[in-house]
């Protein structure tokens, strides 16, 4: 009865329930959307991170977290190709791919800048990038184990081309310096500015070389499935040799979670002041109710009907306009989100990048089940307050006045 | 015959700012059982009050009052509620029907709220649309009746738990002469053949003429009783 008579009552004043439905439904479908975009970042952003330079976790040298190297290498993993073939055997693990993060000088005899290297397995990293990243720069590198990919910017510093040579100098394992005589096989893109002007790669046997070291600095992993990390990584925390440890890729890149932070302070702004518009429009909806209907609300309670199934009654309205509200606002951000992600919207580059990105927004479970009971729990108790009036109703003054 | 309704030194004074504006002075009224009674009297005095206390929607400020042969003055809500859910129907003079309810529903309500079983509830709701002439209109909203029709509705809404008592405030007040002759036959054919006690608060010759008794009242006093018919 009370859900029968209080659907049938919201339709009374179809204009007041529509709008007050309208700020719901708006505020329902742009929270969604707004954390969805949040999560196509967190996502995208984190794929790309994972796949383009730190795979899912590191497995390195303990050392290497607290203190400082005397010598390049001097906390790197002698051992490698073993614990890299163990931890591969692992089904949840997709690539194991070797690294050495080095400093040096790059010249073309003419000019010379400092330069941050990256000795790489090239085919480990181009199954470590998938679909995420362009492959061809790497390519290149497999076909040339001396070849040197230089960042965007660096080349252009060096007034270098492809099929060009540098020398890279750089101090050995043991403390000496070396040089090393590279082809120019291509540049990079790295998405960063900064990056682009000091960044180079080369293959790791060549690093290895240059270095005068077997070793290598770490070995990052990449899972076949990004949910399974906690899991996988706690795993390998407990079965890895003394001494080496494996850190997470957000641990090892810190700026993702600060971004995520900043974006979630973001949604953590909108949302109550979403909520509180909902709140007094609500509340507006439902005062204005009470006060129309006082005569028809004395006369259910003279005919009998208690305070309680009243009271139930206002707010079963309030959350079927809730209810709707919320639905409609879900429906129409699925439809946005649809369109949003076949427009191709092109939106310009973050600070500090070179690129722009499409546009897109991530649904997920999560933000439905989270803003779809947060706005209806507002409703009702935008609700519960003006409906407590009705425990104070007095029928005789209700009725003389209506 | 016992009373059914009985008042004993009824007084009810409501609050004005810092003063007290006393409606009834200490009225003893008694009703019995299948009488149709009038409270007649001018503006201001004091039948529409007496008639919500008889119809417990208003407590007296002094005096006693018996139910069905219970005290019910000073007694909780709850109990007053269940009461009135049971006892007692309303007709009132704006007929107060719910406008997104169609007549059947308006009348189908009180039933709803005893937990009549469905089938029992049609067979009822049928019964007293028919007895009132609306049953063709029975999926009308109140919009789409006329005035007289509302008030149909309303005393069949009213009717349809069996109340012991009904209490009706004004009427005739929103209807033409034709449709307050309707109306007061129709009530005084209800009271006649189903035994129903009615108390009727109005000033309209039309209903004082129907009453069996009228319980004329002044300035919150009961000024004479006298039996009519």
């Amino acid at each position: 009865m009370i859900a029968k008579l209080s659907i049938k009552n919201i339709w009374r004043n179809k204009r007041r329930t529509l709008i007050t439905m309208a700020v719901i439904t708006i505020g329902v479908s742009m929270l969604c959307l707004a954390m969805a975009y949040v999560e196509f970042v967190k996502w995208g952003y984190g794929e790309s991170i994972i796949h383009g330079q730190t795979g899912h976790f590191h497995v390195l040298n303990r050392d290497l977290l607290h203190k400082e190297e005397d010598k390049i290498l001097s906390y790197g993993i002698s051992d490698w190709r073993e614990l890299a073939a163990k931890i591969k055997k692992d089904p949840r693990v997709s690539v194991v791919s070797p690294r050495i993060n080095f400093f040096g000088l790059c010249s073309t005899g003419e000019k010379s800048t400092a330069v941050m290297a990256q000795a790489v397995l090239p085919a480990s990293e181009i199954d470590m990038g998938g679909d995420y990243i362009n492959a061809d720069p790497l390519k290149k590198l497999l076909n040339e184990p001396e070849g040197i990919l230089l960042g965007r910017l660096l080349a252009k510093s060096l007034q270098v081309k492809e099929g060009g040579e540098v020398t890279v100098l750089t101090t050995t394992a043991t403390g000496a310096m070396n040089g090393y005589d590279f082809k120019v096989v291509g540049t990079v893109n790295t998405g960063i500015e900064e990056m682009d002007k000091r960044f180079a790669m080369v293959s790791l046997p060549t690093a290895q070389a240059l270095l005068a070291s077997q070793k290598v600095e770490r070995l990052t992993v990449t899972l076949r499935d990004t949910n399974d990390l906690n899991e996988t990584l706690s795993d390998w925390q407990k079965r890895l040799p003394s001494g080496i440890t494996a850190q997470s890729w957000k641990e090892v890149f810190p700026d993702f979670v600060k971004t995520m932070n900043f974006f979630n302070g973001m949604i953590g702004f909108v949302l109550p002041v979403l909520m509180l518009i909902v709140w007094f429009s609500t509340m507006n909806t439902i005062l204005m109710s009470l006060m129309e209907r006082s005569a028809e609300f004395a006369t259910l309670r003279a005919m009998g009907t208690s305070k309680w199934r009243m009271f139930r009654m206002l707010v079963a309205e309030g959350a079927w306009i809730g209810l709707l509200g919320v639905i409609l606002g879900v429906l129409i951000e699925i439809g946005l989100a649809y369109l949003i992600n076949h427009a191709g919207i092109m939106m310009p580059a973050p600070p500090g990048a070179t690129e722009g990105y499409l546009l897109n927004v991530r649904n997920a479970t999560g933000i439905f089940t989270f803003v779809g009971p947060v706005t209806l729990i507002v409703v009702i108790l935008s609700t519960i307050i003006p409906a407590r009036r009705i425990f104070k109703l007095n029928i005789v003054r209700a009725l003389r006045n209506g | 015959m016992a009373d059914f309704l009985n008042g004993v030194g009824i007084t009810k004074i409501y609050p004005l700012g810092k003063t007290e504006v006393p409606a009834l002075r200490g009225v003893d009224v008694a009703v019995q059982q299948g009488e149709f009674t009038v409270f007649a009297g001018p503006s201001g005095s004091g039948k529409t009050t007496l008639l919500n206390i008889c119809g417990l929607i208003d407590g007296v400020s002094a005096g006693q009052l018996f139910f069905d042969g219970g005290a019910v003055a000073g007694l909780p809500d709850r109990q007053l509620v269940n009461i009135r859910r049971r006892s007692i129907g309303f007709v009132f003079q704006n007929f107060n029907l719910v406008p997104v309810q169609t007549a059947y529903e308006n009348v189908e309500f009180p039933l709803l709220l005893l937990n009549t079983r469905s089938g029992q509830r049609r067979e009822m709701v049928e019964k007293y649309l028919k007895r009132v002439g609306l049953w063709d209109r029975r999926r009308h909203k109140p919009a789409q009746l006329s005035g007289g029709e509302q008030q149909r509705v309303a005393i069949a809404r009213a009717l349809v738990k069996q109340p012991k008592l009904v209490i009706a405030d004004e009427p005739s007040a929103n209807l033409d002469s034709q449709n307050t002759r309707a109306i007061i036959e129709l009530m005084d054919s209800l009271n006649r053949e189903e035994g129903i006690t009615f108390i009727v608060a109005s000033h309209d010759p039309i209903v004082i003429g129907a009453a069996h008794r009228v319980v004329r009242m002044r300035d919150g006093l009961i000024d004479g009783q006298a039996a009519e018919n």
